[in-house]
């Protein structure tokens, strides 16, 4: 027995020195799995996401290859949940539409259960912790106000799943799902109250506290949480596949209420 | 799998413990129930195949007209009913094909409206002398708590928001200051407890009040529920006098939709409120003109209760001894609403 440990991920078959599995070998496409432009082979295409998830935990890597694989998973998630839906004017207006029209087209709606169905094969909660943490972190600047914070945002993320539960017993997503996505959806409430809690108060006391000063940063406040209560509603409703005033104001007023705390605090 | 690469790989024997030694096994934790579901799947193909793992979904071509047209039934083919715990309810679906109030799903039914009804029904609570409900008769469907709970935490937000906007508007925009600084500490601690104060004083009057209003209601019906059901039509008794209550508010959820539409009126007064309160420091007059506006929104909010709680089927109108813990109760309710957040 040799000491050489063997790392999880299908390179390891590389390392084998046995003949017999040699020459299977020989056969198969043992290229890096990992590398984006394989996408063409169907091997990948349909264990992309297996595979990934066999490599997570290996020993075998440094911590720093660890987070930056993690971080890139979740930005790869932010993609498809959040970053498309920034409230652009092209963007407002197929959502209004949306709203009013209460029934989409059938594409548009089996394309919707994909996405669902997608995101939900790789839902975590990794990111709506970060996300929860850096909130709270901001918001009560590290201070008693963070636990209070920290089960505020919970509780609400468990409110707007159990909601989407309520409204939609006919969706194939479960509570989780429900919960990392609405997790993954308040990731513009952490960017407004990095904004208004950071960012503001240095350029006001750059600016010297004048009045004008003020005025200007009150305004913009209220601008940034109009535009991230609107991304935020944006993403959550089309992500959740949400439609109609019953199914989309409840999230709206949870969403408001963590973006207005981020804006008064 | 079928694909043949996989199953090369799946091939090789690495002379090690594993699971590559089980493969041939049967999956013993295999869902033998989940034949419904597999047999109406459809694989989804992946939109991004950079990272998506293929994933089986359930055909919903078979509920998709109960899905476009929800009602408030407890919906018997419940078995169909969301992925991760359908085993679970069809298990613990009863006899009678309805589910146990244990399982979230069984309260889904009492969210099931659409916009048009929800719209339509916070509309008529404004309105003077209209119901709420399409008809005076029992209609289960036309129970839901989703007016109830929602209008309740919107009115609870709004309460919690339009201080601080007041605050924001009045010394950051319009006077140029910083709020930390020109509002003192203690008004801005307020804002936080009468958070706490509007959850449990509106929690209470929605949710609470109305279980109590029902077991007097029980008790003053002097006609009775023999079968346990409403009855649809006002009828008289013995006495000759009428059927009082209305047959919607003769069930705990009825009554708490009657009471949760009824907060809706507090949804334009508490603004109003807040915007006197802020000049009540200048003004001592703004006190009065306060008092005065909870009365009229308790006039008009008894009027709403007496107009969805009384039954009018035969033009007669008694006024029941229910209705008087009713106005009661919305009396302390409106005195305390003063107290506490104002």
């Amino acid at each position: 027995m040799s000491d050489y440990i063997e790392p999880d991920t299908p390179n390891g078959v590389k390392h084998h020195s046995n003949t017999t599995n040699d020459e299977i070998l020989s056969n198969v496409d043992i290229s890096n799995p990992f590398d984006d432009n394989n996408a063409n082979s169907d091997f990948i295409q349909t264990d992309t996401y297996n595979v990934s998830k066999n490599s997570r935990g290996t020993l075998d890597e440094t911590i720093l290859e660890t987070l930056r694989r993690d971080f890139t998973e979740i930005n790869t998630t932010l993609k498809k949940v959040v970053y498309p839906h920034f409230p652009s004017r092209q963007l407002l207006s197929s959502t209004s539409t949306m709203i009013t029209n209460e029934s989409l087209s059938s594409s548009s709606n089996s394309a919707n259960d994909q996405s669902i169905a997608d995101i939900s094969a790789n839902c975590d909660l990794w990111a709506p912790l970060i996300f929860v943490i850096t909130y709270s972190l901001c918001v009560s600047h590290a201070h008693t106000l963070f636990s209070s914070l920290f089960v505020l945002c919970w509780t609400l993320l468990l409110i707007m799943s159990l909601h989407m539960r309520l409204t939609k017993p006919y969706e194939n997503v479960n509570m989780i799902t429900y919960i990392s996505l609405s997790g993954y959806c308040i990731f513009p409430q952490v960017i407004n109250s990095i904004i208004t809690q950071i960012i503001f108060p240095i350029i006001l006391k750059m600016a010297g506290n004048r009045h004008w000063s003020i005025r200007i940063i009150t305004l913009l406040k209220l601008i940034t949480l109009i535009l991230c209560e609107l991304w935020s509603l944006t993403s959550i409703s089309l992500v959740t596949n949400s439609k109609g005033f019953v199914q989309i104001f409840p999230l709206g007023l949870c969403l408001l209420g963590l973006g207005w705390l981020a804006t008064i605090l | 799998m079928s694909n043949t690469k996989y199953g090369a790989l799946n091939g090789v024997d690495d002379d090690l413990d594993g699971v590559d030694d089980f493969l041939d096994e049967p999956n013993p934790f295999e869902d033998s129930q989940h034949g419904t579901s597999v047999s109406n799947a459809t694989v989804a193909p992946d939109l991004d195949t950079k990272s998506m793992a293929t994933t089986v979904l359930p055909d919903y071509s078979e509920i998709a007209d109960d899905q476009q047209e929800p009602s408030g039934e407890p919906h018997g083919e419940y078995s169909n009913v969301n992925n991760g715990s359908s085993t679970n309810v069809n298990n613990s679906t009863s006899v009678h094909g309805e589910l146990p109030p244990g399982l979230i799903n069984y309260y889904s039914k009492f969210f099931q409206l659409s916009t048009e009804t929800f719209k339509g029904r916070f509309l008529r609570s404004l309105r003077i002398n209209q119901l709420i409900f399409e008809s005076e008769s029992y209609d289960p469907e036309s129970r839901e708590l989703f007016g109830a709970i929602w209008i309740t935490c919107a009115i609870v937000l709004v309460k919690f928001m339009f201080p601080g906007l007041i605050n924001l508007v009045h010394y950051g925009i319009i006077k140029g200051e910083r709020i930390s600084e020109s509002v003192p500490t203690n008004d801005r601690d307020k804002i936080y407890w009468n958070l706490i104060h509007s959850i449990w004083l509106f929690g209470i009057y929605s949710f609470v009040v109305p279980f109590i209003v029902l077991q007097i209601i029980l008790k003053d019906d002097t006609n009775g529920e023999d079968n346990g059901l409403p009855q649809n039509e006002p009828t008289n008794d013995a006495g000759g006098r009428h059927m009082t209550i209305n047959a919607n508010a003769k069930n705990l959820i009825g009554l708490i939709t009657v009471y949760g539409y009824g907060n809706s009126i507090w949804l334009f007064i508490l603004p109003i409120l807040d915007i006197t309160n802020s000049i009540a420091t200048r003004f001592k007059t703004a006190i009065a003109i306060e008092w005065a506006i909870i009365a009229l929104a308790y006039v008009k909010t008894a009027q709403y209760m007496n107009m969805q709680i009384c039954n009018r089927g035969n033009g007669h109108v008694r006024l029941p001894f229910t209705m008087i813990f009713v106005l009661g109760f919305h009396i302390i309710f409106s005195v305390l609403l003063m107290f506490t957040l104002y």
